[in-house]
Order: C-alpha cells, then structure tokens, then sequence
C-alpha cells in the first residue's frame, strides 16, 4: 500500500473485497465521488475518508480486521505537510527580507492554521503561530503577538525544544518592552538568558547578547543606572566567541553606556564614549550612528550647548532614510527640546505633529504618550487649556485602553494641573489626591 | 541566652559573607530577583535607546 495515492488504495482495498463503487456510497458520497477520488481528479477529505472507512469495516468486522481514515489519507497528510512548507518557507523569505504584507500575509496564516486545525498537526500548529507572532511583532501588534507566541511556547516546552524556547522568551521580552510593561519584559529576557545557560542550547552567544543589551535598555528605563552599568561591565568582562556578533552589539553596548553616564551626569565621561564612537562612524551600524548623533545632541543640550546640538540633529537627519521609524521617533523629538531651548515656537509646534503621527502610525504607545504630554505642557505655558486638555484626554484614552500603569502618575498631575489653572479647583484637587494612596477608610467617620 | 543569640548572629553573617565572596553570578535571575519586586513603583523616562533586539 505503500506509495499508493488514497484514491488508488481505496480502488485496491474496493477490488481485494471484491465491492463495487456503489458500496461505498451513501447520501454524502455519491459514487461519483468515489470514481473521481480513486481516479485522483478529487482529493480525500477527511470526512470522506470516515465514510468509507465505516463502509470497509462493514466487511473487515468480520475479519477483526480495521480500516481507520488515517490510514487512508496517509499519502494525503504528506502532500498537505508539503504544501504547508512551501506557505510557511514562503512567508520566513518575506518576513526575513522585511516585505511585511498584511493583506498578502493575513489569508496565508489563515489558511495555514485551518490546514494545521483540520489535519490535527501541532508540530505545524506552533511553527505556524510563532511565525505569526513574528510577523504580529513586525507590524505592531504586541498583544496579538504575545497571544500566538505564548501557544507556541507551550508546545515548545513540552517537546524541549529549549533552543526556540530562549527564543520565544526573548521574543515576548521585545512585546512586553514595547508594551511599557518592563517588569514582565525583564522577566522574561532573564529567562532567555537562564534556558541557554542551563541547556547549553546553539543559539547561547546570540541570546546572551541581545538579552544582556535588552536588560540595559529596561534598567535604564527604570532609571537603575547602577544596574545597567552592572550588565555593561558583565558584558565586557564576558569572553564572546562570534567576534562580528560581538562587534555589532558592542557598538550598542557602547552607546547605551555613554548614555547612561549622561543620564547620571556624568557629562565627560558620556563625552569621551560618545567621541570614541563617532571615531568609528565607518564601521557603525547606520542605526547605531543615527542613535549616537541623536544621543550626543541630548547630552549637548543638557551642557547648554544648543547650537552645537543643532549640528548633530542634523547630521542625524541626513540618515532619516536609513533607520527605522522607531529611531526616527526619538529624534523628532531631541530636535523638539533644541526648538523649546532657541524659542522656535511654531517650529516646535510642526515638530510635535510630525511625531505625533509617526508614532500613531507605527503604533509606538509610549512616544504617542510622550508626544501628546509634550503638547498638553506647551499648551499649558501658553495658558491655552483647552488644546492642553485635549491632547490629556487623548492620553487618557490610551491609558485606560491599554492599562498602562506607568502613565498614570504623570496623567493624573497633568489633569489636576490643567484643571487647576482653568479654575476648576475641586477638579483638580480630586486628580491630584488619586496619586497618594487612602491611609484609612474614612467613610463611615462622622 | 546572650551567647545562644551571638553565636547565631555571627552564623548568619558568616553565611552572609560566604554567600558574597562566592556568589559568582551565573544566572541573571539571582541577579534580579531582589529587583523585580520594585520595579512597578517607577515612572518610566523618555529614552532615545535601540529598540529591543530579538530574532
């Protein structure tokens, strides 16, 4: 039977019993059907297959002989498993060249999964899902993308597949990180860290790197500069085997430590690094470049040298097209604070735009919350605090929809700020007491 | 019962001590457990860093 298509080996099992197609007919299966199956001109569904299995086992009961509809869709299942390569190879080629499609995409991984879900495939299940979350990572979406990650994840663990679980970890640290939820984004790269140590998996030194790098990112963001700086020394302290992966991380490495420095104000120190990269600027990434001209302006302008940081913008600017639009957003708005610090209002004001619909078009929340509170303070300097309010409650919005705790303190000070100045004083002092907690319940005190 | 107390006393800090000088740091979940608990209490700062790398 082996190597037999399911029509010729229902044509087979047919003649062995000595059955004609009307045998194997019913109200669902015509023998026509069957004619045109055993023929090849129609595959075997799995539906199909049941009936006639049902029908064969009539016969082999007596036997003690079965047929199941596995065995004969055999030949089936291999030929949906080829097909299914050829989609998902097709889909890794798009996704690794950057040519994210969502309309192209959406009905391939749609047809996938009802191709995994039918066949009952789920090795196919979790490659499938995990190159969706991929691609839901690509295009923004950091709550899809979580979802299909964390289904794959289980599969992955249970068939310790530890290489794709340091993988997957790492992956959902990158979603948490960019949905502001830091905590669950550390947790998570730590883990990716932890499996490839404990299982020594082929992609260590890759995971140990972009990990190590991550985690700065986070501490940082958590203003932990002693920790950050903890993890930059462990990562130069670490003898790293793949020297070009190496170099391309240490530029990064390097760049996060100058400014890191900075943030703690140690300005010389964040000068020397940032000279050091810009010593290299050949051999840098373009990203990394664009990131230290970017940088470097904010350190200018912090040591009061507005013009000099204007300079650095626009070299930056010159790299616009290169870089991602995740790097442009930081630039808009380094060139936002030069605008504040010469006095170019209605300048500021166009750079503020600019951002703003950047960061709404790549869904980046947090530069679309930082944009927005940007506004909301000019407005309010400017005593216009009914614009101020309206790029507020846009925040507000975000804030509730996506249950960003972060936000919330710098939210309620803005409304209890731009209420009060309006004279709406009860407003505000009712914003402002949301931000320190209850000691006691007073309500039923007389 | 003083001594009872000082001897357990010194016990915790040689245990302390020896946890320091020998804790070489493997795993970066030991390096921060102590961490995460205190992470949702910061207000997060603006940063122009590199997005996360992954893939």
């Amino acid at each position: 039977m082996e190597g037999l298509t399911p029509g010729e080996k229902i044509k087979k099992l047919r003649l062995d019993l000595g059955l004609k197609q009307d045998d194997l007919t019913n109200e669902e299966v015509s023998k026509c059907l069957i004619s045109m199956i055993e023929r090849n001109k129609r595959g075997l569904t799995w539906s199909v297959a049941k009936i006639v299995a049902d029908s064969f086992n009539q016969y082999y009961k007596s036997m003690n002989k079965e047929i199941t509809p596995e065995f004969l869709m055999e030949t089936e299942i291999e030929r949906v498993k080829k097909e299914f390569n050829e989609e998902v190879q097709y889909i890794q080629t798009l996704l690794k060249a950057g040519k994210i499609d969502t309309k192209l995409m959406t009905p391939i991984f749609d047809k996938l999964l009802g191709l995994v879900n039918q066949w009952k495939l789920r090795k196919e299940k979790a490659e499938v899902l995990l190159l969706r979350g991929e691609f839901y990572y690509s295009t923004y979406q950091y709550n899809n993308s979580i979802k299909d990650l964390t289904e794959a994840l289980e599969y992955y663990i249970e068939e310790k597949n530890y290489y794709l679980v340091a993988y997957i970890y790492n992956y959902m640290g990158g979603n948490y990180q960019l949905l502001m939820s830091i905590d669950q984004a550390i947790n998570y790269y730590t883990k990716a860290y932890d499996i490839t140590l404990e299982h020594n998996t082929d992609n260590k030194e890759r995971i140990r790197l972009q990990t190590t790098k991550n985690l700065v990112v986070c501490f940082r963001k958590m203003k932990r500069y002693d920790i950050a700086i903890q993890y930059i020394n462990g990562f130069k302290d670490a003898k790293w085997k793949d020297l070009i992966l190496y170099q391309r991380f240490n530029s990064e490495i390097m760049l996060l430590e100058a400014n890191t420095y900075r943030d703690m104000t140690n300005y010389v120190r964040a000068e020397q690094v940032y000279k050091k990269l810009l010593e290299i600027k050949d051999e840098l990434d373009k990203d990394v470049l664009f990131l230290t001209y970017d940088n470097y302006a904010i350190l200018l302008l912090e040591m009061g040298k507005v013009d000099s940081a204007v300079k650095k913008v626009s070299k930056a600017y010159e790299l616009m097209d290169k870089v991602l639009p995740y790097f442009r957003l930081g630039l808009i708005f380094t060139k936002s604070k030069c605008h504040i610090k010469s006095g170019r209002l209605s300048k500021l004001f166009e750079t503020l735009k600019e951002g703003i619909d950047l960061a709404e078009e790549v869904n980046n929340i947090e530069m679309f919350i930082n944009f927005n509170f940007a506004y909301a303070q000019m407005y309010i300097s400017l005593k216009n605090y009914e614009n101020a309010l309206k790029h507020i409650k846009t925040v507000e919005k975000y804030v509730i929809q996506n249950n960003i705790k972060t936000k919330e303190y710098d939210l309620n000070i803005f409304l209890a700020e731009v209420y009060y100045k309006a004279g709406e004083t009860d407003k505000g002092l009712e914003y402002m007491l949301k931000n320190r907690k209850d000691y006691f319940d007073l309500q039923n005190l007389k | 019962m003083k001594k009872i107390k000082s001897v357990l006393v010194s016990l915790l800090i040689c245990s302390l001590v020896f946890v320091n000088s020998s804790g070489v740091i493997t795993k970066y979940s030991n390096l921060n457990n102590i961490e995460n608990k205190t992470v949702l209490g910061y207000n997060f700062i603006l940063l122009n860093d590199p997005p996360p790398s992954i893939g």
